[in-house]
């Protein structure tokens, strides 16, 4: 398994090479986020140890900028900070997992073990379907670049149908995934599907009779 | 005194309504006293007028050797008169007066030696009613006479009577009612007062200045108070704000070298480490710690000058040019020697980080100590100078956390230089980079002189 460390403290940065290559590990070093998204571009790694305050880029940049270029290495970010916000920017940016420094090694470890399960499936931060875009992150909704307004139910029913855009959902499926109380009469979902055809168009959910519904992306 | 004290511990509302009260209760006493004696005066003088006229009247007709019976006046009036002799025997009276009996008791009517004598008696021989009553002596064809007149005084006395009974009911009823009245108005006027009093009791510790406090929509001063208040909330709030965040990056910065030293010491311990490795462990170990250490040393010096906590009644004369180097004669100036080198040294390190060549000049300029130090090295912007003295910032970010500042160097060597009385500013160097130019205030003195030696 081959990990990338961006970490700009040389002796914190010789210490997890020593460490990691110790525990099977290949581990290529970066002391600056410039040389950080360069290597991580070009070499295919396993995962990716990243620090936040990082000088030329941060963390959040180069989490962002592989993301974007559709590279779904494993991100691991350790950082010093740790504001609620700090660990939700990263997250919603696209990376995997946080860890404050100072940090356990074995807890390092055990993560990067827990990453690696995951495998680099793409996990878009941002989901997209044709010229919709849904950050569920900032609970944001466009639709060729202009805003839509969204209730949190609709926004909920809009996410599922996203996610599993490629197949037809039936109407139970909905109920069960976005209604919490199952006492919801089966007309919430046709009432809801109303709602975003509304907002979004009348052709973006098909009803798929005797199925379910589909997204059909504008 | 006592009581005075007693009211100044009352509440502001009982006060007034207590002093307001008072001077109204005072006021309406006097003014209904003076105004019930004004007017018996002014009701004597009137019954003394029409006394006097029928007095004279009769006077005039008796000296005039005359004596009619009746004598002139009203049949059935109020106005009584007789003209009596010494003996007490009547001899002429008013159609409405006793022609037998005098109208006073003789005790009365011998008292008057000559001229005449007004007063106001109740005990004439036609009943206890009070009557106003002239007494004057004159002579009836030689003959010594006493000429009586008289007019019923009880409506004079009624009247005052009801004035009394109308003052002791109305001036308790005003009283009261303007006592309720104060009572209820200060309490309204005071009202936004206590709903400030109460919104700054619920304002916490960390909370100063989110919310602000209502604003009373009336009273001017009390309007002005909330403004007040709420601008002092919000310096509070931003104060606060400030602090929270250095806080949070110290913490930051403190916990970096903190997860250096730990990661080295779990990777050293988790792998086999040969004897030779571990003075390298150790030696890097110990360059984080002693980072830490100069890290908890700038916050503690920079927490000292933000609470101003240098006292400068320790301040001693200090030779800024032997501290600097320089050859020739001595610069005084009055500090503490320990934090004006931390202050020089923090300068001229920052100039070695970037720069080959550093200089350092004192000069003195008028009343000022000027401190130069200059570089070579690549200078910064005009904007980049000013932002260099926040605290925390690093500008050399390409250059990595290693053998960079803790960012705390700038922002100390002018708050060391502030407590001073002077200054720190950076502008560019005639070398080419950075020059730091570091002002204080000279001390002339000729016992800094002695000093030296």
């Amino acid at each position: 398994m081959r990990l990338l460390v961006v970490e700009d403290e040389q002796r914190m940065a010789a210490a997890l090479h020593r460490g990691l290559t110790h525990a099977g590990f290949t581990v290529d070093l970066a002391a600056d986020g410039v040389h950080g998204l360069e290597l991580a571009t070009t070499v295919a790694y396993d995962a990716i140890v990243l620090d936040i305050m990082l000088p030329g880029l941060s963390g959040y940049e180069v989490t962002k900028r592989l993301r974007r270029r559709g590279i779904w290495t494993p991100i691991l970010i350790t950082s010093a900070k740790d504001g609620d916000y700090d660990q939700a920017d990263g997250l919603d940016l696209g990376a995997d997992d946080y860890l404050t420094k100072p940090y356990s090694f074995v807890v390092l470890l055990a993560r990067l073990r827990a990453l690696l399960r995951r495998g680099a499936s793409p996990r878009p931060a941002v989901l997209e379907a044709g010229a919709l875009l849904l950050d569920p992150g900032r609970r944001e909704v466009t639709v060729n670049g202009a805003a839509v307004e969204l209730t949190s139910k609709e926004f909920a029913m809009l996410e599922y149908l996203v996610r599993h855009r490629d197949r037809t959902v039936s109407k139970s499926e909905l109920l069960e995934h976005v209604w919490s109380d199952p006492g919801t009469a089966d007309n919430a979902v046709e009432v809801y599907a109303g709602y975003l055809r509304k907002k979004l168009g009348r052709d973006v959910i098909v009803t798929v009779r005797g199925a379910g519904y589909r997204l059909d992306p504008p | 005194m006592r009581g005075r004290d007693w009211l100044v511990r009352r509440s502001l509302r009982l006060r007034v309504a207590l002093i307001a009260t008072a001077v109204l209760t005072v006021g309406l006493v006097a003014g209904s006293l003076g105004l019930s004696t004004l007017f018996v005066r002014a009701r004597v003088a009137a019954v003394d007028v029409s006394v006097d006229a029928l007095a004279s009247t009769i006077r005039d007709i008796v000296a005039g050797g005359e004596l009619p019976s009746p004598l002139p006046g009203p049949a059935t009036g109020t106005t009584l008169a007789q003209v009596i002799d010494t003996a007490g025997t009547v001899l002429a009276a008013t159609p409405g007066a006793s022609r037998v009996l005098p109208l006073l008791p003789p005790q009365q009517l011998t008292a008057t030696e000559s001229g005449r004598r007004k007063f106001t008696t109740s005990t004439s021989t036609i009943g206890p009613a009070p009557l106003r009553v002239a007494v004057e002596r004159t002579s009836y064809r030689g003959v010594p006479v006493t000429v009586v007149t008289a007019v019923p005084f009880a409506d004079v006395r009624e009247t005052l009577l009801a004035l009394r009974r109308v003052v002791f009911v109305v001036v308790p009823l005003v009283v009261l009612a303007v006592a309720l009245a104060t009572w209820l108005a200060v309490g309204s006027a005071l009202a936004p007062v206590d709903q400030l009093r109460a919104a700054a009791d619920a304002v916490g510790v960390g909370q100063a200045g989110t919310a602000g406090l209502p604003v009373p929509a009336g009273a001017e001063e009390l309007r002005r108070l909330g403004e007040t208040l709420n601008r002092m909330l919000r310096r509070l709030h931003q104060s606060n704000e400030r602090q929270r965040e250095f806080i949070a990056d110290a913490a930051h910065e403190l916990r970096s070298p903190i997860a250096s030293v730990r990661t080295q010491l779990e990777v050293a311990l988790s792998t086999p480490t040969d004897a030779a490795m571990w003075p390298v462990v150790a030696q890097d170990a110990l360059t984080d710690v002693e980072r830490l250490g100069r890290l908890a040393d700038d916050l503690l010096l920079l927490a000292r000058l933000d609470s101003a906590a240098v006292d400068s009644a320790a301040y001693r004369p200090v030779d800024v040019a032997a501290m600097a180097g320089q050859d020739g004669p001595p610069v005084w100036v009055q500090g503490d020697a320990i934090a004006l080198g931390r202050l020089l040294e923090n300068l001229v390190t920052n100039a070695r980080r970037h720069a080959d060549t550093v200089e350092v000049a004192v000069t003195v300029s008028g009343q000022m100590v000027t401190v130069t130090v200059d570089d070579n090295g690549p200078g910064l912007s005009a904007a980049d100078r000013e932002r260099v003295f926040e605290r925390w910032v690093r500008l050399d970010a390409a250059r990595g956390r290693g053998d960079g500042g803790s960012g705390l160097g700038l922002p100390i060597a002018r708050s060391i230089a502030q407590a001073h009385g002077g200054d720190v500013t950076l502008g560019p160097s005639p070398l080419g980079g950075l020059r730091a130019l570091v002002t204080l205030p000279l001390l002339v003195t000729p016992a800094a002189g002695a000093l030296r030696g």
